[in-house]
């Protein structure tokens, strides 16, 4: 007996109830976890959202654009222009355009060195500056718009950038404005919005020499809030509101608000996820609407991948958000309603005019069911909590079990032999332990070896990283078959119950930084672990053999291939069962060298959290399966 | 005889004439200050510094002299960059009166809004190279008005989102200003939400207190002016105004019609008054006791003589007799010469 362990330990009410009621108690756990879950959805659950911030002052002031002609005339020019250059930006233009308004212009040149092969991207980023005429340069408002040349594969943006261009006509000439506003146009998606905040606050996120961003010709004061504007029409019927930043950050919900407000106001039609406010009599039909939308949050928010421009700038604690204007489908013959979404943007980035510190006041933790309510995070993580609590209870307990049944041998053969060779085996603990953890660690690392492999091989970035997954995991897989190794039953169910608190642990840090996230795997692996059969090999029935074989496809490969497949079935459904399956192909293949390539540009620890964690957690309970426990 | 008469009756008559109003000689003060003070800084309580300048303007047009205002502000709201209209303050949508006008005199003004020095203001415990015109230089004749205005809670007020003065800080503060003898009577006007509660701790005689609002309800702003973006002015000082605007210096409004001026369905929170320290009626004090400036004036019929010095007896100083001499030149050299 250690010295800090109470001999009497395991004997308490609670520890004799835990023992006997663990596997309902985990379940139990569980399945209250996936019903809070769900109940989050329902109307009562979810409070109106509401402003906390006083400065905003919210759509008091009257507002004074009309930007529709404007617009139009800047859009016709843009169209032309663009039709001169079909594959880059008009630089010289755009340039000229905000010149001619007497703006602080800049241009930002970058450089993305492509990191497997070698190869050099360059693109420009063109920004004018209205200095605050009567404060000091202290802040700054960003408004932005994506710029994408008429070949792009994206939505078209021209609009955005008319709009923009109309608007700083507009702004040039009022003097309220408190805080100077940068008006930033982008090249290469959000390639070049990384490269101008990179170059603004110099600093390199991701990895070094990755993406070279350089520095900037000028600036203005530290950006308080950014505006992203991706107007795909002349003719805007919807706005949706995009929040979901790099690894599944969030702006602050009072900028959200200000924004939906705004849009409603102007009487566009405002939507989150694509999805607009429905509200059906049938409350079952309530609650499955807005659940399917705070679920389509959770899954956008959990890959960790912007879902705009405004997404990048969360990691320098500049709230963000991307309005995305939509045409109604069939509806050409009505007439353009700049003048609305005009308005919307000055009563926006007036009222963040009057903002007097960064926005601090509502939430950064929040789920949304629909544009007007939103779950906090005190009522959210509850649902994670339970969840994991099973884990720990699973844990506990198994700790437990190897206390009794350590106490009772000791008690048979404490006449026979004083000192019984029965303690944990520490060696075998730490060194299986560890070595998970090396292997997680070294294939985190090691798409670099498999792309130069792979290079020599006159293989395709893509195919080289695939194939050399492919080969890993069938590695992972097989290795414990070829080493039968024996194991006795006390170390294994230690490596187990270390396991077990690593993952609750690992999803618990994940919770706070990306909670969708760690839903989402906790939902996916806690049910299993709470079934493996981690028990002496002769007690094993075709069951339990099966059970571990299932084990498989949670190996976090797997596991995104699956998910991967499956979001395409559901996206191509109608096609032929053999072209999806090859579309999948392709898809996975892409996720994986994106996924890479986002860690290293933009710093999204998906990819490495994924791997570094949850693989070695993964494979320690594989090897346990595989093992021969005596 | 008959003359004497005649002569006694005309000064009856004559007195008669020139009877002064009742209440307008029984006061007992013999100067009237103001202490007017907004606590509240940020663009979005534009409407407070409205408030405590449109008091300003009242008590200044009634009389009282810059010198003896003390006008604490705590933010610049005409030179706020945010301001459409600049170098202007507006109390009105119509924005009829820009009541930053161009003699408005700051006395404190910016993070010089203090409890510390709004205490020391009052008890007159300030520094003694404090300015003049920073001082409340009263006396057991002085008649205060006391207007604060900002962001309060029960049983403080908010200065400046950094601190907050207590009610009872307040109440032992303005005992011992009458400890002290630095005030003759005291209205004290405060308007901020749960103001009543700034009142309740007060133990010192001679002091009206009004509020805007009881404990547990908020003192809501009058409205909005969209051309500027923010609410203009609160509820209670709207009405308060709207009241002030018809007093003359000379007109006989009572304070009880003042006390009266923004009933519940005006100012959507009750007005709480404390009248329990004041030993005379409301209903006979004029409003321009505390808005206005008026030195009582006592005219007299009786005769009153005034008897010139008969003598003047001065002694003449004497003044001794100074020698001077020179003083060594410093440093002495005259030995390593």
């Amino acid at each position: 007996m250690g010295l800090l362990t109470d001999p009497r330990a395991g004997s308490g009410k609670i520890i004799k109830f835990l023992l006997k009621w663990e596997r309902p108690l985990c379940f139990f756990l569980y399945i209250s976890g996936i019903v809070w879950v769900l109940l989050l959805a329902l109307p009562i659950f979810n409070d109106n959202t509401y402003f906390s911030e006083n400065a905003l002052l919210p759509g008091l002031v009257t507002k004074e654009s009309n930007l529709e002609q404007i617009t139009k005339q800047y859009y016709t020019y843009l169209i032309n222009e663009m039709k001169r250059y079909p594959d880059v930006m008009p630089y010289a233009w755009l340039a000229a355009k905000l010149n001619q308004l007497h703006l602080d212009v800049f241009t930002h040149n970058f450089t993305l060195i492509y990191p497997f092969q070698e190869q050099r991207f360059t693109g420009q980023n063109i920004y004018g500056i209205i200095r605050a005429p009567r404060a000091a340069s202290t802040e700054a408002i960003v408004v932005s718009v994506p710029f994408r040349p008429i070949h792009s594969i994206y939505l078209d943006t021209a609009p955005s950038i008319a709009l923009l261009l109309a608007f700083a006509k507009f702004c040039r000439k009022q003097k309220y404005w408190a805080k100077d506003i940068i008006f930033l146009i982008t090249e290469h998606e959000q390639l070049g919005i990384q490269a101008w905040l990179d170059a603004y606050h110099g600093v390199t996120s991701g990895n070094g020499g990755v993406l070279i961003s350089g520095d900037l010709p000028g600036r203005a004061g530290s950006i308080q809030t950014a505006i992203n504007l991706e107007l795909h029409s002349m003719k805007i019927a919807s706005i949706d509101v995009k929040i979901e930043g790099l690894n599944g950050r969030l702006p602050n919900l009072d900028l959200f608000n200000l924004a939906q407000n705004m849009i409603a106001k102007e009487g566009i039609r405002q939507s989150f996820q694509r999805r607009f406010d429905v509200k059906y009599k049938n409350k079952f039909k309530n609650w499955w609407y807005h659940f399917n939308t705070l679920l389509m949050m959770i899954t956008s928010q959990a890959t960790g991948i912007p879902t705009g421009n405004h997404g990048l700038f969360h990691r320098f604690g500049i709230e963000a958000i991307t309005l995305e204007g939509f045409e109604k489908p069939g509806q050409q013959s009505s007439d353009g309603n700049f003048y609305q979404v005009g308005r919307i943007v000055e009563s926006i980035v007036r009222s963040l005019n009057n903002l007097l510190e960064r926005f601090h006041q509502s939430y950064f933790f929040y789920l949304l069911p629909s544009t007007d309510t939103y779950i906090s995070i005190g009522l959210y993580i509850r649902s994670l909590v339970l969840i994991i609590g099973g884990i720990f209870v699973k844990a506990f307990s198994m700790w437990q079990r190897l206390q009794v049944s350590a106490s009772t041998e000791d008690k048979k053969n404490i006449v026979v032999k004083q000192s019984k060779d029965d303690g944990f085996d520490i060696g075998i603990i730490t060194s299986e332990i560890l070595w998970a953890h090396i292997c997680g660690v070294t294939i985190a690392t090691s798409p670099f070896a498999l792309t130069y492999v792979g290079k020599k091989l006159d293989f395709r970035t893509e195919d080289s990283i695939y194939f050399g997954f492919v080969v890993i995991t069938i590695l992972t897989l097989i290795w414990p078959f070829y080493f039968k190794r024996q194991m006795k039953y006390k170390n294994a169910a230690l490596i187990c119950v270390i396991a077990l608190v690593e993952l609750g642990t690992v999803l618990m840090c994940i919770a706070m930084h990306n909670f969708s996230l760690a839903l989402l795997v906790a939902v996916i692996y806690v049910p299993y672990v709470f079934i493996l059969p981690i028990m002496p090999k002769q007690n094993f029935t075709k069951f339990h053999r099966m059970l571990s074989f299932g084990w498989v496809s949670l190996h976090p490969f797997m596991i995104a291939s699956l998910i991967i497949m499956c979001y395409t079935y559901v996206n191509f459904s109608s096609d032929s069962l053999p072209l999806i399956l090859f579309r999948g192909y392709r898809a996975i293949k892409q996720a994986f060298v994106f996924s890479i390539v986002d860690s290293m540009i933009y710093g999204n620890w998906l990819y490495n959290v994924t791997i570094s964690t949850m693989f070695p957690i993964w494979f320690l309970f594989w090897n346990i399966l595989c093992s021969n426990i005596l | 005889m008959n003359l004497n008469f005649i002569v006694t009756f005309y000064i009856f008559h004559l007195s008669c004439a020139w009877e002064i109003p009742d209440n307008f000689a029984k006061t007992g003060h013999s100067n009237n200050w103001a202490v007017l003070v907004d606590t509240s800084r940020f663009w979005f309580n534009y409407r407070h510094v409205a408030n405590v300048l449109s008091i300003y303007r009242s008590v200044k047009r009634l009389g009282i002299p810059d010198s003896q205002i003390i006008l604490m502000i705590a933010d610049d709201m005409a030179c706020n960059p945010r301001n459409p209209r600049p170098a202007t303050v507006f109390n009105n949508i119509k924005q009829h009166i820009n009541v930053y006008g161009d003699d408005v005199e700051v006395d404190y003004r910016g993070y010089e809004v203090t409890v510390e020095n709004f205490v020391r203001l009052l008890t007159g415990r300030l520094a003694p190279e404090t300015p003049r015109s920073k001082k409340l230089l009263t006396d057991e004749g002085s008649n205060i008005l006391i207007y604060l205005t900002g962001h309060g809670g029960n049983g403080f007020l908010k200065f400046q989102d950094s601190e907050e003065i207590t009610s009872k800080e307040l109440g032992d503060a303005l005992e011992q200003m009458w400890q002290k003898r630095r005030y003759h009577e005291i209205l004290f006007i405060v308007d901020t939400c749960q103001a009543s509660s700034m009142y309740e701790k007060f133990y010192s005689p001679n002091i009206l207190a009004v509020a805007s609002s009881l404990v547990g309800e908020d003192s809501l702003s009058h409205h909005l002016d969209p051309a500027i973006g923010v609410y203009i002015i609160d509820r209670y000082t709207y009405y308060a105004l709207d009241f002030l605007e018809k007093v003359e210096p000379s007109s006989s409004k009572t304070l009880e019609e003042f006390l009266k001026v923004c009933p519940k369905h005006y100012c959507l929170s009750t007005v709480g008054v404390r009248k329990d320290l004041f030993r005379r009626d409301p209903e006979k004090v004029p409003v321009t006791d505390f808005f206005g400036s008026l030195r009582p004036i006592e005219l007299t019929t009786s005769i009153t003589n005034v008897l010139l010095p008969a003598k003047t007896n001065k002694t003449k100083a004497i003044e001794p007799e100074r020698k001077y001499s020179y003083v060594a030149q410093f440093p002495d050299v005259s030995k390593f010469t």
